[in-house]
């Protein structure tokens, strides 16, 4: 069955599927999350929110790490293949 | 001047090839982008057309050898190759004419396979290779794919259940777009990459370049804009089977899908596995309906294209040998001519019978109703 299949690179390729295919997204949804937490003022027709800023500056973290591997992967796209 | 015939019309049967590539994987990358409305379907498109371009450019190692470790390179001629390119071809188009998303690279291996058979017999084919690079890879990628993408839709929306839907809705295109921006960027490195190699393989053959000197720039050119073009044309039917068929989609599985396939993708080549764009893109568009709880998956329709999947080889295959037989029988150049002729001719009836049920950037997104054919497209055509 070796002959055929690889399995130590199969478990590499999967791990950095979920790492990067399913963490990233997760990491992304946090930013999101983040974005929008804040205390709304007001009644329902006028209202204002005012941003938490610790929850904005947890988003932008978030933000800049998808970014971050997004250039990676840029990299790797264009260095090996 | 008979090898010069014959290479002009491989040269032209390969860049066709390249095309038919290009619309048949449209959906890939930008399917869920158009169903979700992150794209308008052109714009989509387009972005994913110049992308492929891009990637066309920067491919950096192009193999002059075809399948190889799937097929013996001694008994390889440019008879061979064109007729395994007719298979692929034949292929694409049906599988495009009925909605299917399928691997053009299984189409063109089994094309060549077929034809290799019918040149030389069963011994032709390293079978051991067919197996490792060919037949696991395709069953493993889809459910490796399928996984995480439904692992990161289940914690995507775990994650965000107190964002409002609008923010939520708008917040995730921008991720799918990126995402669907690098599936993209990575099937024009992978697949138009495939096609030089096919050029620059039956220049050597034919001696017009030695297998030392670099590939010719023409060839980089014309294969980038042959995918990039069929990319632009936009395989309508199979975005429409991809991004409204299989499931209902949204913004934040639409981003968990193509994260998965990109992920898969890069990380298999990196570790020296090509795989089929195809396969890995419809398992995390699968998994991201799986992943989605009461979100509907429409398993029938999973079901026929598997049924495609394992067809792609065999059928190519046959069409291979057949058209082998025809062009070794006739002999020469005018073998070679009556098999391009009865490609084109194929072409057309096909391209024809798809106008009946017209599917384009205008009626993509329709609700499914069973099939690819949108309701309005019958009105249309009076079927």
């Amino acid at each position: 069955m070796s002959d055929y299949i690889d399995l130590a690179t199969v478990g590499k390729v999967i791990g950095f599927a979920i790492v990067a295919g399913a963490g990233l997204p997760l990491v992304f949804a946090l930013g999101l999350r983040s974005l929008s937490v804040g205390t709304a003022e007001g009644d329902e027709q006028s209202f204002q929110v005012t941003k938490n800023p610790a929850a904005l500056v947890g988003a932008v973290v978030c933000f800049l790490l998808v970014a971050a591997a997004i250039v990676y992967a840029v990299y790797l796209i264009t260095h090996k293949s | 001047m008979t090898e010069m015939i014959i290479l002009v019309l491989v040269v032209v049967t390969a860049l066709a090839f390249d095309f038919t590539n290009g619309f048949h994987d449209t959906g890939n990358a930008m399917a869920t982008s158009i169903a979700t409305g992150a794209l308008k379907p052109k714009i989509a498109v387009a972005l994913s057309a110049v992308l492929n371009v891009v990637g066309a450019f920067l491919s950096i190692a192009v193999a002059a050898a075809i399948a190889k470790d799937l097929v013996d390179q001694s008994v390889v001629t440019l008879p061979l190759i064109f007729c395994g390119l007719v298979g692929g071809i034949t292929w694409n188009l049906l599988t495009w004419l009925l909605g299917l998303p399928s691997s053009s690279s299984h189409a063109l291996i089994g094309g060549l396979i077929g034809a290799v058979i019918a040149a030389v017999g069963m011994h032709g084919v390293l079978w051991t290779g067919v197996a490792s690079k060919v037949v696991i890879p395709a069953v493993l990628s889809p459910v490796i794919a399928g996984s995480v993408a439904a692992l990161g839709t289940w914690l995507v929306y775990r994650s965000t259940r107190r964002v409002s839907a609008r923010n939520r809705q708008d917040g995730f295109r921008w991720g799918q777009v990126a995402s669907a921006s690098l599936v993209s960027l990575a099937h024009g490195t992978n697949d138009a990459q495939k096609t030089m190699g096919v050029i620059f393989l039956a220049l050597i053959a034919h001696g017009s370049v030695k297998g030392s000197d670099d590939v010719p720039v023409w060839v980089i050119l014309a294969c980038g804009l042959a995918i990039g073009l069929g990319t632009y044309i936009g395989g309508w039917r199979v975005i429409r089977t991809l991004g409204k068929g299989l499931v209902e989609i949204e913004s934040p599985q639409g981003m968990a899908a193509e994260a998965a396939s990109a992920a898969v993708i890069l990380a298999s080549s990196h570790f020296g596995y090509s795989l089929s764009t195809t396969h890995v893109a419809t398992g995390s568009i699968l998994g991201s309906g799986v992943g989605k709880p009461g979100a509907a998956v429409r398993w029938g329709v999973a079901g026929r294209m598997v049924v495609a999947w394992l067809l792609t080889l065999p059928s190519a295959a046959v069409v291979g040998a057949v058209t082998y037989g025809v062009a070794h029988l006739i002999g020469g150049a005018a073998g070679v001519g009556v098999v391009f002729v009865g490609m084109l001719a194929l072409a057309g009836f096909m391209a024809y019978r798809a106008r009946a049920t017209l599917v384009n950037a205008d009626n993509v997104n329709e609700e499914w109703e069973g099939g690819v054919a949108p309701a309005s497209a019958s009105v249309h055509a009076g079927v």
